[in-house]
């Protein structure tokens, strides 16, 4: 790059105009990090561009001036994708938040990249439709920014994650080319070349433009809060309702470091000598769901449930959710900082995970708490510190990393729905082996063969990353 | 006449991918898979050998399986455990006349053909979660695990699934079961007119053009299925049913015919994603009908 950030941003300016462009040190500070603010990087300017066309202006002259750039939704992802990680340009896809078509008849929709999530789904509320896909961001973070993380929720157990949902794309590749992929129909014939977009972080182009599927809404939704007296009973649960065949809606979990945090910011009441909670929805056909709920609650009897409440309206339904939904939140009000793993293991192997969780937080004393998709197995362990003490800094990137190993080792996976970003990048060779990473490289080729577009995320030991690497590692101490 | 390989494990695939110089067609190739391009090879690399359940976890609803198994070999297997693969449980009739034939899991995933409980149940691009691999040069590796939900890295195994084994010979796979019980029934209807017969051509269309394209095919349709717009039909080699904006079809008496790709960029993009996978084209060359 042989521009200076000035100079740049005055040639990006000539491509868009002038409000088009965002520059100088506030913009570069706003725009360093996405919600993984472990690590940061100012990038040289930021491009507020309006349409596909303006994208692939923006693209071209980078690709043609070699100059980095790196897509941004609403900076809402959890590993560090939307990092400019060799500074350049930050491509923001905030101005393109518009639906351009309602094809009502054939249940998809057609949309511009940067609306958020559940605009998607108030757009279509009245006609008894929704986009299923319901990452907890999902009144902030993009279509753009699922489509890069293949984003999950709480609902994919049943509904599956972005990808399944996504029928067609616009994507300006790396050289500043607009390719259109697939339709409105799928399962066509020939290489999934969406399939492997898809989760693919932003690295193989910038999708500014997809057609997405519309589910139905279920016609009832039966929504149950379980209380256990262990959490040993808790996971037994979980795994006793797949193994007998009820896939619910959603199966999530909350234990007693979380409850007690939503008791203190909400209020949220739940039984004395709680240690974990189910949260378990069905949905579809009224009698359908009445015969699912009552297998289900026979297996949490089964398990010694000490509480079951069933929500008998909408306003006991969303009141019962917000212990899942604020979790997180409850957590920040109480704790300075806090970190949250997203490891995959098999759904059977809970219990033993859990006990390995407590156990690595009370070794390395660091408090934990656990929210999650009990139901994929998706951990979201949830550790408390103060980020101003190196010491516990350290503390906890050493607890997360052994978490993330026994993930593995139980035959799991380093990220269920987050992403590997820069934060997990060096834990790929815990699950790939030299000749896996080279084929996930040869795929990434099959778009992006340069080191322009999104550089230094998802594969490790990238030529060109290392001597950047020293300015946005650890960055946040 | 073809020279036949059946290695019996994946280390011998590839030994033997690895040392071919000849182009290699796979598995039944021969007598090829109706929905196949002519392929020009002179090996053949059958997977009848390398069959069998690896490790079934019953509780995860986890299976990894030996490519080479036939798909009612792992639904017997699966059942035992109230479980399987979800596809629907056809009478005969219904089977031929939606071409969902017993196959080896190779071929079933490499043509990736649509079945009765798409839109119910997805598709092999839903169910499979992992899968190893034998690339061209004979190196052996990994996609996706054993999570049912994982975004770690890239997903090849997405693009091996309608691949025809033309970037690399799928192997083992790992895939994520259902419960037999609650699996639901297939909408598919079977026309009377040609019981026994199997379709020659397959198409699907969007919703709103679905009654029309059943009008239009008319005594030619075999079977057709409202819940994923999808039409089986047999047609002579130079004749087709009438096409709707957007869809997408097979054919499987067509020859050269049987699968072609209009839009310049895809067509591209399996150039090049073919090249980097398999510089020397050896695996299933012209299998994709791009040269």
């Amino acid at each position: 790059m042989s521009f200076s950030d000035a100079d740049l941003a005055r040639k990006l300016e000539a491509l868009l105009g002038p409000e088009a462009v965002l520059s100088g040190s506030a913009a570069g500070r706003a725009y360093d990090c996405d919600s993984y603010t472990v690590e940061k990087n100012n990038p040289a300017a930021v491009v507020l561009p309006r349409t596909t066309e303006e994208v692939a202006k923006v693209v071209r002259w980078c690709y043609q001036n070699n100059v980095p750039f790196t897509a941004r939704g609403a900076g809402t992802g959890l590993s560090g994708g939307a990092l400019p990680a060799m500074g350049g340009v930050i491509i923001s896809t905030k101005k393109m938040a518009k639906i351009l078509d309602i094809d009502l008849p054939n249940r998809c929709l057609l949309a511009q990249t940067g609306i958020a999530n559940k605009k998607i789904s108030d757009a279509v509320k009245e006609k008894g439709l929704y986009f299923a896909p319901d990452p907890s961001s999902q009144s902030v973070s993009t279509i753009g920014g699922n489509i890069g993380e293949n984003s999950g929720g709480p609902h994919t157990l049943k509904y599956g994650v972005t990808v399944q949902h996504i029928l067609g794309i616009t994507m300006v590749d790396p050289t500043g080319e607009i390719l259109k992929l697939g339709g409105k129909i799928e399962g066509a014939p020939g290489y999934d070349f969406i399939g492997l977009i898809v989760g693919s972080e932003g690295t193989l182009g910038i999708v500014t433009e997809a057609w997405v599927k519309l589910n139905v809404l279920p016609k009832t939704v039966s929504t149950a809060l379980i209380a256990y007296r262990t959490i040993a009973d808790a996971t037994k649960t979980v795994a006793d309702i797949i193994a007998q065949g009820t896939i619910p809606a959603a199966l999530e979990m909350m234990d007693r470091g979380i409850l007690r945090a939503v008791n203190m910011a909400f209020g949220f009441e739940y039984p004395a000598n709680t240690e974990a909670m189910l949260l378990i929805e069905c949905d579809g056909e009224p009698d359908q769901v009445a015969r699912e709920m009552e297998a289900v609650q026979q297996v949490c009897q089964r398990n010694k449930a000490i509480e079951i409440r069933v929500a008998e309206d909408e306003v006991e339904r969303a009141r019962l959710w917000v212990v899942r939904k604020k979790g997180i939140g409850a957590m920040g009000r109480i704790a300075p900082s806090i970190v949250t793993h997203d490891g995959v293991i098999p759904r059977s192997k809970l219990p033993e995970m859990l006990e390995f969780v407590y156990d690595v937080s009370f070794r390395y004393s660091i408090g934990v708490a656990n929210i999650f998709h009990a139901g994929d197995g998706n951990l979201h362990p949830c550790f408390y510190f103060n980020d101003r003490d190196p010491n516990q800094v350290q503390r906890v990137v050493e607890a997360g990393e052994e978490i993330i190993r026994r993930c593995i080792e139980l035959g799991g996976s380093v990220s269920g729905e987050h992403g590997i970003g820069v934060e997990k990048i060096d834990l790929m060779p815990l699950m790939f082996s030299p000749a896996d990473l080279e084929l996930q490289a040869l795929s990434k080729r099959i778009f992006n063969d340069g080191m322009l577009c999104n550089p230094c995320k998802v594969l490790p030991n990238q030529k060109g990353c290392v001597e950047y690497k020293k300015h946005w590692k650890g960055a946040a101490c | 006449m073809l020279k036949t390989y059946e290695p019996s494990s994946i280390e011998e695939i590839a030994n033997f991918l690895g040392a071919a110089t000849e182009p290699v067609v796979f598995d039944s190739s021969v007598p090829s898979h109706p929905f196949a391009l002519p392929i020009k090879a002179s090996c053949l690399l059958s997977l009848k050998n390398y069959r069998g359940v690896i490790e079934h976890d019953v509780s995860d609803q986890v299976v990894v399986v030996r490519a080479g198994t036939l798909l009612s070999e792992l639904q017997t297997e699966l059942g035992k455990q109230g479980q399987c693969l979800p596809f629907a449980q056809l009478d005969p009739h219904q089977a031929t006349a939606t071409s969902t034939f017993d196959t080896s899991l190779v071929d079933a995933i490499a043509f990736n053909l649509p079945h009765p409980l798409h839109r119910q149940c997805g598709s092999w691009r839903d169910w499979i979660i992992g899968v190893r691999l034998v690339q061209s040069d004979g190196t052996i590796a990994k996609c996706g695990s054993k999570a049912v939900k994982n975004v770690a890295g890239y997903d090849v195994q997405r693009l091996m699934i309608g691949a025809r084994n033309s970037l690399g010979l799928v192997a083992e796979v790992t895939f994520k079961t259902f419960p037999l019980k609650g699996l639901p029934n297939s909408g598919v209807q079977v026309s009377s007119d040609h019981l026994g017969k199997a379709p020659t051509w397959i198409q699907r269309v969007q919703p709103s053009d679905f009654e029309s394209a059943v009008q239009a095919g008319g005594r030619n349709l075999t079977a057709f299925d409202y819940a994923s717009s999808t039409l089986w039909a047999t047609t002579r080699p130079n004749e087709g049913l009438k096409r709707f904006p957007g869809d997408w079809i097979l054919r499987s008496n067509a020859e050269t015919k049987n699968l072609e790709f209009a839009d310049p960029t895809v067509v591209r993009l399996i150039k090049r994603t073919k090249e980097l996978f398999d510089p020397t084209n050896k695996l299933n060359p012209g299998a994709m009908g791009i040269v």
